[in-house]
């Protein structure tokens, strides 16, 4: 199994898995979506008493 | 596993969104596959399921109702095996996003079909409740999962 160190080696590792996938550092923004937002929310209010950090 | 998935069209090169089109008889339907950090210490990562709606907006409560729930989940699975390939300490969370547990139940039911393969690349936990989790059993019931790779 492959352990990526540098951002290049996991672009290269991400470019071999997904060869026809295009960049679009647009989809970024769902990161801070409303919805990718309260799915995390909801799963640390699921996983508050693991005491996870 | 060799079932029939979607092609992964797009991806931002912070390696957290994995962009693909489910086809069916609705029509096209953009979703995506969204990794976001929960815990930094545990290394867990939520992951979701988007899809991107005819308003602009996006949803994880959608029902799409187009056909291909089998494809969509191979999909899932291929990014969530691509993903763990490039981060094999991440952990990563998921849940059902309808109250009603439909979803949960989907996911469980598809875990326990190809988990003699999915056990081979995953260690996988399932969370009976909030306060109680362990690792898989397919004879078990649960509310999330944890998987990380072997």
């Amino acid at each position: 199994m492959k352990v990526a160190k540098s951002d290049i080696e996991i672009k290269e590792a991400f470019s071999k898995l997904f060869p026809h996938a295009i960049i679009n550092n647009d989809l970024k923004k769902l990161q801070d979506s409303p919805v990718v937002l309260k799915k995390a929310e909801q799963a640390k209010k699921f996983l508050r008493n693991f005491n996870y950090k | 596993m060799h079932l029939p998935s979607y092609q992964i069209l797009e991806t931002a090169d912070d390696s957290s969104q994995y962009k693909f089109v489910s086809i069916g008889p609705k029509g096209e339907i953009p979703k995506a596959v969204v990794f976001r950090l929960l815990y930094p210490e545990e290394n867990i990562y939520n992951v979701a399921l988007v899809d991107f709606l005819k308003d602009g907006t996006e949803s994880d409560t959608n029902v799409s109702n187009n056909g291909d729930m089998r494809e969509i989940l191979a999909t899932v699975t291929q990014v969530l095996t691509a993903y763990s390939e490039v981060f094999p300490d991440r952990k990563i969370f998921f849940t059902g996003s309808d109250e009603e547990g439909k979803r949960m139940a989907v996911y469980h039911r598809a875990i326990r079909e190809y988990y003699s393969v999915l056990q081979k690349i995953f260690l996988i936990e399932g969370y009976i409740n909030e306060n109680v989790k362990e690792p898989f059993n397919p004879a078990n019931n649960y509310q999330a999962f944890l998987v990380k790779r072997k």
